[in-house]
This record gives C-alpha cells, structure tokens and sequence, in this order.
C-alpha cells in the first residue's frame, strides 16, 4: 500500500466530499481516503499495481458526484 | 446567447442578475395590489414571467445537474431535490416562491464557497511568506537562482528587509529578525553568528551571511505548510460523525415528505394540495451541506488561529482531545525550565588533572553527544574562546552513548565516564554530597581496562549546572489549572532534589526525578490508563529523545522548535513560539473551536426539525424554510469565523 496526495480544485460540497470518500473507499485496491472539503486535498492509500484504474474511476466518481470540483489526476 | 452562457456560469454574476429580477418582481405585485390606476398591461402576468426569467438564470445549473443525475438513476441529492420543491411550487402557481427556493439555495452555495476560500488564506498566507529568489555565493561571486537550487552547506546573502529563503546558521552579521509569522511573536528577535534563522522570518535591517542547513522541502517554512494543509485531512470525532448522519439525512427528509403527502390526508380526509405544499417546505430543506461544512469549517478556523500564535496543530482529532484534556505531563527540561543548563562550577577530587583539563576532556567526550550537557559545555566553551582564551583539543576514541545514564570514552587504557549518580554506581563508585539545589553530572575514570581485577575507578570531578524555572511557568500553570486542567505532573531525568524544589516553585500535582527514560514513558503510561472516560493525557516535551512519551500521550505537545524530524512525526501539536503560554492558549483555541463547531451543528438541526414541526401544523410556510436553510448556512459560517475574530486570546504571562 502506498500513500498519495492529489488535489481538486473549484468548490465541492461538504456532503458531497462525503459521499465521494466513501465510493472511492469502496474501489477495489484502496486502503483508505481522506478528502478535505476545506483545502481541496485528496490522499489515498492504494495497491501502487492499480493505482492508474483507481485514479481513473476516481475521476469518474468526482465527476458524477459533484461536477463543480475538478479532481487533478 | 453567449452572454447568457456566461451568466449562468458565473455564480456571483448569476445571483445578482436573479436577485435584482426577483425583487423588481415583488414590486410589480405590490404595485398590482394598488387599487385606482388602470394598468394597459397585465402586471400579473408581467410579474409571473419576472419571476420566471429570475428561476431560469438561478436554477438553470441545479435544474441540469439534477437531469443528468436522474439520467445516471442518482436521485437522491441535493440537486434533484431542489429542483423538485421548485418546480412543485411553479406548479401550484407559487411563482416568487420558485424562484426564490433558487436564488437562496444559489445564495447559501456561494456564501460557503466564499467562507472556503477565505479558511484558505491561512494557508495561503504562509504560501505568500515564500520568496522566488535568493542571492547564493558562489566562486567569490554573488548569484542569484532559484531557493530550490540552494544546497546544503552553502552561504546565501540575506538583505535587509528580505524574507529569509531557507532554514540557515549566521556565520557574518548581526541585526534583527521579524519571527511573527511563523511563531506569532511580535517582538524582533536579535540575532548573532551561530544563531540559526528559519525560513519565512523577516530580516529587519543588517545584511546577514548565513550558511543554508536544509533545502526548501525541508525548511521550516515549508513544513509548517505542509503540515497546515496535512491538518485538513484528520478529521476529529464530531465531522466523522456528522458526515456519517448526513448520508441518512437527505433519505430521512425524503421519506418525512412523502408521508407528509400521502398520510394526513388519507387519514384526515384533507385535501391533497394543502399537504402538498407542506411537503415541499420539507424538501426546502432537504440539503444537508450546511450542516456538514460547518464543522470541517470551525476546526479550520481554529487551526488557522491557532497558526498564527506560532501553534502548529496537526488536525481536527487533536483539537477535539486536547479540548478534554484532564492531565498535563511535563518533561522538565526544555519545558518548564529553560533548558539552556548553565555550567556553574566544577568540583575537582583529583590531583591528576587541573580543572581546565578536566573542562577540555569532558567536552571531547560530549563532542557527539545531543544532550543539554554537551551544549552546556560547548556554549561554555565558545563563551572562552571569544574572550580570547583558547580552548585545546582533547583526543578522545570509542565514544558511546549511554541513554539515562551518560556518555563513555577512551583514551589509551583509561575509560571516561561523565554521567548521572545511575552512571557512575554502575561503576561501582559512591558520589559525595553536591549542592542540592544544582543539577549535577560526574566525571570519572577507571584505568586497567584489559584486566578486570586490576581496575582501578576513581571519581575525578563533579560539573555543576543551573537549570532555571522559565519566569512564566509558575503563571501558566495556574492558568492551566484555572481552565479546569485536573492534574499538572513533571516527571525528570534530574537529580531528586532540584525535581523537588522546582516542583514547589510550580506547585505541580506531583513530580518524580531521577527517572530513566522507559520510566517515565511507564509513568506517562500509568496517567493515560488511569484516566477518566473521554478524557486525554497530553505531554509536553521540548522535542529531543522524547517522540515514544510524543507518541503514546493522547496529545503530544513538542516545544520550540520544528528542528527534530521524529519529534514532529510523532508529536501532535508543535509549538514554534518557545513560550509555555502558548500551552494555555491552545486549550482556550481548541476548547472554542469545539464549543462552536457544536453550536453549529445543534443550531443547523435545531433550525431543521423546526421547519419540519412548523410545516407539519401548516405554520411558517415555504418562506419560512428557504429562510431557515440559508440563514443556517449564513449563521454557520459567520459563527465559524468568529473563531478568528475578536478573540481575546492574545494576553502574556510574564510577569503575571
């Protein structure tokens, strides 16, 4: 397992940071995630072999679940 | 069209357009009510199709986020929720209402991402403290390059009035530094050759030489960044929770509507459409945001004030436990006591040595060793030398560290020992009596190191040092104790007697000395277990050879400095300014931080369950939710900040 920091930008709601934390925690590879709604900060504990797929789908997730924030891969 | 476009997607610009619209609106139906003037137009109609243009240009983003939410079968959110209240309300000919579920609803976004970024500048006002440039020397020459190309060991210019780029020793100058933003000190600190400064400090009026002691990832500066930003991603007990009821609160309010909608009137025989428009006050307020930014919102105000009085707190989880602190653990020196031992005289046994020998041999010794002793002895020596008195070389082999007792040494067949009363009864030597109110080391030596039996040890010299109580400690104790702090302990590695005289000076609940480190860690471990539920143990500790007691205290306070990297791994709180009033003013900052986050949270449910008691007896309206869900929102975020505003935190112990 490996630790990495991403950030997103623009605003995101506070349920919806929530709600993403918990989808992304639900990919398969991922140990843990934390998402600070107040800094944009988004760390990932995550199998380094799919650290690509999770990075993708968890685009995908930020995208569905609040368009206004842009997650930076 | 392009306009329009634009319009939509600007969220200020959006709001004011709707609001302006929503309002000429209301006016065109008070005019309506106005009886006597014949109008050749109808207002009403002029008013509805206001009304409307002011819905379309605030609602158009909920309305198509909300679509292709549906589209992907994701109802259950804020947008879709809101879009379904409006578009009730238009249906029941509630034109004014619709609009105005939008633009509030738009207003309550805006205002959050507005209280986001304003949280923001306390990070970014660190960011701001970072310089582009700085003048290097190199070849003789003076360059100017990027302070990430600077390598350890090199001397960089520093010029009045500049930002200093990088953690660095003074090797030429002397002046005043501005430390305020890092340590929240307002007063200039003088500095001299051999200080060290830290990046993002404020060189007042000299032009200092300094030799560059980390690169920028590792200066102070950047650290503290890091560690700010870090602090947003641990969340304390309350946010998790409240994220957690937020997952159940949006399914709970939708299933309160629907039995609004069907039930009464099944049961009352009422009528469907006065039900109906009970309904949608509930789906008003059926977006939990609010609720859940205004905890991650306190916390943060709250780390950021406490950053800016030179407190580094590592996360909203710390905040909460150190608001419940019961019990405060001292590591004596460093904390309570300055730290800076000062040599007070040396009593020599010995007619092998003179004193000034004994002095250069027990500093060859300490030469690799951390320990405040060696400092002593070190600042003692350059104290010598720039009198002009030089100190020799002493020519020492197999240094050895020896943890809780001393350090070890050889030269030729003699071994040295300089240590505690521990050390040196390990040897088998018996101390004499020594000035009790003095912290005290010995020096001793045995010779015939190949042959045990010929082993002769003999006690050389007693250093006798002064460590002094910080002149505020006695007021911040009493501070401590005055907010509720129910026990105060200091358990030391010091010699017994100076323990116990300091401990009365303080007025400690209890204190141990002569203690070995993994004693003090048991001791330290004994206060955790006995602790009362919901209760935490803090220890504070100046940082040095103390991160397993940083570690295993609830709260693990290091003191005056960002210097030792596991120090700051495992403390919990760092504090930069080297002022044990910071102690106190962390508690009052958490304690106010966690008061507030808590009246944020019961204000927002308060609020809530009002609007859905008042909808269920046909009180209040839809007026009263849109009101009562923005005005949560508002009420939020401008109680958060009063975290930062006007507090009267800002007091002084010295001399208290």
């Amino acid at each position: 397992m490996k630790t990495i920091r991403l950030r997103f930008t623009g605003t995101a709601c506070a349920a919806c940071c929530a709600k993403i934390e918990d989808e992304i925690r639900k990919l398969n590879g991922v140990g843990d995630v934390s998402i600070s709604v107040m800094t944009g900060l988004v760390k990932i504990k995550l199998d380094p072999e799919k650290k690509e797929s999770i990075l993708k789908e968890s685009k995908a997730i930020f995208d569905r679940i609040e368009p206004s924030a842009q997650f930076q891969i | 069209m392009l306009k329009i476009k634009r319009l939509i997607q600007d969220d200020k610009q959006k709001i004011k357009v709707a609001l302006t619209l929503f309002l000429f609106g209301l006016v065109i139906l008070l005019i309506t009510n106005i009886r006597g003037i014949e109008w050749h137009i109808s207002l009403e109609l002029l008013s509805k199709s206001t009304f409307l243009v002011a819905y379309g240009i605030a609602g158009f983003s909920v309305l198509r986020t909300a679509w292709n939410k549906l589209t992907q079968k994701d109802w259950m959110n804020e947008y879709f929720l809101m879009s379904l209240a409006s578009l009730g309300a238009l249906a029941i000919g509630e034109w004014s209402e619709a609009a105005a579920i939008m633009i509030f609803y738009e207003i309550g976004e805006y205002a959050q991402s507005i209280a986001i970024s304003r949280s923001r500048k306390s990070i970014s006002d660190l960011l701001d403290l970072s310089v582009d440039t700085c003048v290097v020397e190199r070849n003789g020459e003076h360059v100017e390059v990027d302070p990430s190309e600077v390598e350890i060991g090199e001397i960089i210019l520093i010029l009045a009035g500049s930002r200093i780029p990088l953690d660095a020793e003074i090797v030429e100058g002397r002046g005043e530094i501005d430390t305020s933003a890092l340590t929240g000190e307002s007063l200039p600190v003088a500095v001299d050759v051999g200080d060290k400064v830290m990046s993002g400090s404020l060189n007042l009026n000299t032009v200092l030489r300094a030799k560059v002691d980390a690169t920028v990832d590792d200066s102070t500066l950047y650290r503290i960044i890091e560690l700010s930003d870090e602090a947003s991603l641990r969340k304390g007990k309350t946010e998790r929770l409240i994220s957690r009821f937020a997952r159940y609160y949006t399914p709970i309010v939708i299933v309160l509507a629907v039995l609004f909608a069907v039930l009464p009137p099944l049961i009352t025989g009422d009528p469907f459409l006065k039900w109906f428009e009970r309904t949608l006050n509930l789906l008003v307020i059926s977006c939990p945001c609010a609720l859940v930014l205004s905890v991650p919102l306190s916390y943060f105000s709250g780390l950021g004030l406490a950053s800016t009085r030179g407190i580094v707190i590592k996360g909203g989880d710390v905040i909460e436990r150190f608001a419940q602190v019961e019990t405060i653990v001292f590591d004596k020196t460093g904390t309570l006591t300055t730290g800076k031992l000062e040599l007070s005289r040396i009593e020599s046994y010995t007619d092998y040595f003179s004193e000034d020998e004994l002095f250069v041999l027990a500093l060859a010794l300490e030469r690799g060793s951390t320990h405040l002793v060696a400092d002593s002895l070190r600042r003692f020596a350059e104290r010598l030398e720039a009198r002009g008195e030089s100190v020799a070389m002493a020519e020492v082999q197999d240094l050895e560290e020896l943890p809780g007792r001393g350090v070890k040494g050889r030269r030729d067949d003699i071994v040295f020992y300089i240590g505690n009363t521990r050390l040196m009864s390990d040897i088998g030597l018996v101390v004499p009596e020594t000035d009790e109110s003095l912290s005290v080391v010995f020096f001793a030596m045995s010779s015939g190191v190949e042959n045990e039996r010929d082993r002769e040890v003999v006690l050389l010299a007693s250093f006798l040092f002064e460590d002094e109580v910080r002149e505020e400690a006695p007021a911040v104790l009493r501070k401590l104790k005055s907010l509720g702090v129910k026990k105060l302990a200091m358990y030391s590695g010091d010699r017994k007697s100076v323990v116990k005289r300091q401990a009365q000076t303080l007025g400690l609940d209890r204190y141990e000395g002569e203690l070995l480190p993994q004693c003090k860690l048991q001791y330290l471990e004994d206060d955790i277990a006995a602790k009362r539920r919901n209760r935490s143990v803090a220890f504070v500790g100046d940082g040095i050879n103390d991160a397993p007691a940083l570690s295993i205290a609830d709260v693990g306070i290091a003191m005056g400095a960002i210097g030792s990297d596991a120090a700051v791994e495992a403390a919990d709180m760092v504090l930069m300014r080297d002022e044990l009033s910071a102690i106190p003013e962390a508690l009052e900052i958490s304690r106010k931080t966690k008061r507030i986050a808590i009246e944020n949270i019961s204000l927002a449910l308060g609020l809530k369950a009002a609007v859905v008691v008042l909808s269920f007896f046909g009180l209040g309206g839809m007026w009263a939710a849109i009101f009562a869900d923005v005005g949560v929102t508002l009420i939020c975020i401008v109680n958060s900040f009063r975290i930062t505003r006007g507090s009267k935190l800002d007091w002084r112990y010295a001399g208290a």
